[in-house]
């Protein structure tokens, strides 16, 4: 029997088995489409809940990731949706790291990523993670977000554009920082 | 000469923007992370399936003959059942006004903002996890051998009979007692007892210094000055006299002065100069500090 097949069961190995899988992923794509550390692990939990509740509607052992993919934004926008308040009140958080040790070199670099993405329309940021993070071709996009070919691609090249538009802009703004403190 | 068409340009920035996002494909979230979220997920998923399983039987047989036989039973000639205990993996929290609930004999109050977890409901131990904001507990007189305790991300708080509270903050705790005793462990296993009226803040190193780090990755990233304004405060609070102090007093400085605070840059520069008069880093405080008008 497929991971599937033992989670529609009710098999609590299997749904375990599951939750240890995909619990990375699900929380990189919660983190990627913009919540902080805090709110992803919260969201990955909501989805695996969602998950457990909806399984019947899954029907295919490779497509468990679409699947999971396709209630994470769902349970994202709606996190981000009734964070609204909080945001226009108290603006937004600034960036944690969100996956691995804060002295990692890398660190930088992924916050600076994540902020990007972040400010990038949120259809356009799901299907850049998809594509360049997750390395699903366009068609696959297309299949998983049920959209057609040539708009993932409006969509992906809409993206880009504006992802390295805020890129060069960071990039810039660190730079001018960096020389009025007298320090690169 | 070569023309650069709309393709050339689109191929070169799908380039660019996989290169930076593929250095995500494989980013995970530290194995605490990801093992947290499987076991929060599976208790979810068992605690699901016994109220399915609950609900599937509670209207049968099983509901009418277990009211009609144990439960009247009980109530007739069994021992009075104790308070509920709410259960566990259960989440209580305030948002703008106060609220309250009780954990069996004991009650917890919620300051505005705060929130709760009950990371054990039994009979015999009883712990909860303040995740964010205040609670303060009134804990009747415990049995023998019966445990309440209080846990934060920095401390572990035992009681022996008493009424207290715990403040988590971003990086530091605090305990106060109104009354009875309190045993507090912190996450480098110093006990120490508390006694009424005495108050005790809790700040472990590794995590103030993670504030710093944060602050100074969001100024070297072009990110807010005002969101590092205020972690390098928190540091500078969290860990006054740290070995590190002079880095965050500094970037604090010139954040204000990039800002324009004048006022505040300079009572800064006063602060840094009295407290590292030896520090290289003096000269570049005052030749940014010359540039405020």
């Amino acid at each position: 029997m497929s991971l599937l097949e033992r989670c529609q069961a009710g098999d609590a190995s299997a749904w375990n088995q599951l939750f240890r899988e995909r619990s990375g992923q699900v929380y990189r794509w919660a983190v990627l489409l913009g919540l902080n550390p805090a709110d992803a692990e919260e969201a990955a939990q909501e989805v695996f809940a969602i998950a457990a509740r909806r399984i019947d509607t899954c029907h295919a052992d490779d497509a468990l990731g679409s699947w999971l993919f396709q209630i994470t934004r769902r349970v994202v926008a709606n996190a981000r949706r009734s964070g609204w308040l909080k945001r226009a009140l108290f603006g937004e958080k600034p960036l944690e790291p969100a996956f691995g040790p804060a002295e990692s070199p890398e660190t930088a670099k992924e916050i600076a990523v994540r902020a990007c993405l972040a400010k990038i329309p949120r259809e356009q940021a799901e299907v850049l993670v998809l594509m360049e993070v997750e390395g699903h071709t366009r068609e696959e996009v297309a299949d998983i977000l049920g959209l057609p070919p040539g708009t993932v691609a409006s969509r992906a090249r809409l993206g880009r554009k504006a992802f390295l538009r805020h890129w060069q802009e960071m990039q810039e703004a660190a730079g001018d920082l960096a020389l009025s403190w007298g320090e690169k | 000469m070569s023309r650069k068409t709309p393709d050339w340009i689109d191929q070169r920035e799908e380039a660019r923007t996989r290169d930076l996002l593929g250095q995500l494909r494989d980013a995970m979230p530290p194995a605490e992370v990801q093992e947290r979220i499987a076991w929060r997920a599976m208790e979810r998923f068992e605690r699901r399936r016994s109220l399915l399983w609950s609900r599937g039987f509670g209207f049968g047989l099983a509901a009418a003959t277990a009211a009609a036989l144990v439960g009247v039973g009980l109530h007739l000639w069994g021992p009075a059942p104790g308070p509920a205990l709410p259960p566990k993996g259960s989440l209580h929290a305030a948002t703008e006004a106060p609220s309250s609930f009780r954990v069996g004999a004991h009650e917890v109050v919620l300051s505005p903002e705060s929130q709760v977890e009950v990371t054990a409901a039994e009979p015999e131990l009883i712990e909860l996890l303040v995740t964010s904001g205040t609670a303060t507990f009134d804990v009747s007189p415990l049995g023998p051998g019966e445990i309440f305790r209080v846990r934060t991300e920095h401390v572990l708080v035992e009681v022996v009979g008493t009424r207290f509270s715990v403040q988590s903050e971003r990086v530091c705790s605090t305990v106060v007692v109104e009354e009875g005793r309190v045993r507090v462990s912190d996450t480098e296993g110093a006990v120490v007892e508390l006694a009424p009226n005495q108050k005790r803040r809790f700040c472990p190193q590794d995590r103030a210094d993670a504030l710093l780090r944060e602050a100074l990755v969001l100024i070297s990233g072009g990110g807010s000055i005002e969101e590092a304004i205020e972690l390098l405060e928190a540091y500078l609070d969290s860990a006054p006299g740290s070995a590190l102090e002079e880095e965050a007093l500094y970037h604090l400085c010139l954040a204000h002065a990039r800002l324009g605070h004048a006022e505040e840059a300079r009572r800064l520069a006063a602060r840094f100069r009295e407290r590292f008069p030896q520090s290289t880093r003096l000269e570049r405080l005052e030749r940014g500090l010359a540039t405020l008008e």
